[in-house]
């Protein structure tokens, strides 16, 4: 079974905003909704700069799912966290539970009935998302699913166009095994090691050590 | 009036509670089946028919495609 996942290399993201436009224009977002964002820190530092893709991460765990006071959000087979906009109540909590600030809500409805803009509580609309363009739960491919939540990429075999379309290569969307496997392989080339997927940041860096350690015991065996 | 003082009260804790509540977050089976909020699965369509394993393949393939190290005429 598929395990859905995206996974962005900052070291290949030229913040083109591409994946951004593709996704607004495939799913036909409203105004006010960015269903993914790029995201640039460092900016103009020459060499520091690094820009990365953000949309819903479709988490393991999933804070969203777990604040919903109404339980609209599910997770299909392959690992989608998707939601029914017919039982969203727009109260926003899964907006502040989210890490990626991945909920967004139309601009239009945030107003009051003379038309001022407010963001009061439950003025926000229905809360909109990063669908990992699988639609939502109405029939796949249908009208009322695109209205919703836009097209239904994954049940015509596709992947996610914002994934697809990338010109470097930089955001990845598909099953997460092969992502795993297509990064490693990228790091691998670029002469980087474990200390790309964490052992050396999370476990400190004693390779100092180790390394006169193993020295060590190598000039011990060899002698 | 205490009556309607206790309801309020009762209210306020239900719905309090509920605001506090936290579904589960795993996708859910029951029997080894998906038994989750309804939605037609992926395979279930014109493109495949309802045949699982050709939609998992052809997702993976194309998963497979975007490295350009292992894609035929990649680098
Ligand atoms: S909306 Fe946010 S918390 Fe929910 S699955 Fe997406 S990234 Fe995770
Ligand atoms: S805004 Fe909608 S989806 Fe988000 S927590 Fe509230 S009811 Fe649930
Ligand atoms: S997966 Fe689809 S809905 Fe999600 S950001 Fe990409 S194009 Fe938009």
């Amino acid at each position: 079974m598929a395990r859905m996942k995206f996974l962005c290399d900052a070291e290949r993201c030229i913040e083109c905003n591409a994946c951004v436009t593709a996704c607004k224009n495939e799913h036909e977002v409203p105004w006010g909704i960015n269903r993914r964002r790029v995201v640039t820190i460092n900016d103009g530092q020459v060499g520091a700069e690094k820009s990365m893709s953000v949309a819903c991460m479709h988490c393991s765990d999933a804070p969203c799912m777990a604040v919903c006071p109404v339980d609209c959000f599910y997770k299909t087979e392959d690992g989608v966290v998707l939601h029914d906009k017919d039982l969203c109540i727009g109260c926003g909590y899964c907006f502040y539970a989210c890490p990626f600030g991945a909920p967004q809500f139309p601009a239009s409805n945030a107003s009051t009935p003379d038309g001022r803009a407010t963001d009061w509580f439950g003025a926000r609309g229905k809360m909109d998302k990063c669908t990992f363009c699988a639609g939502g739960p109405e029939e796949n491919g249908s009208e009322a699913e695109f209205s919703k939540y836009g097209r239904n990429r994954l049940s015509e075999g596709k992947l996610p166009l914002c994934a697809e379309m990338c010109s470097t290569k930089a955001l990845l969307g598909g099953d997460g095994d092969i992502l795993a496997d297509i990064y490693r392989e990228r790091v691998t080339v670029r002469g980087k090691g474990s200390e790309v997927w964490g052992w050396g940041t999370a476990y400190g860096k004693p390779e100092q050590q180790s390394d006169a350690g193993s020295a060590g015991k190598q000039t011990e065996r060899s002698s | 009036m205490k009556f309607v003082i206790s309801a309020v009260v009762v209210a306020f804790v239900v719905v309090f509670q509920i605001g506090c509540s936290e579904p589960s977050q795993g996708v859910e089976y029951q029997d080894g089946r998906y038994a989750g909020k309804p939605d037609t699965p992926n395979w279930e369509g014109a493109a495949f028919d309802g045949n699982r394993e050709n939609w998992e393949r052809e997702i993976k393939r194309r998963t497979r495609l975007q490295s350009e190290y292992t894609r035929p005429g990649g680098a």
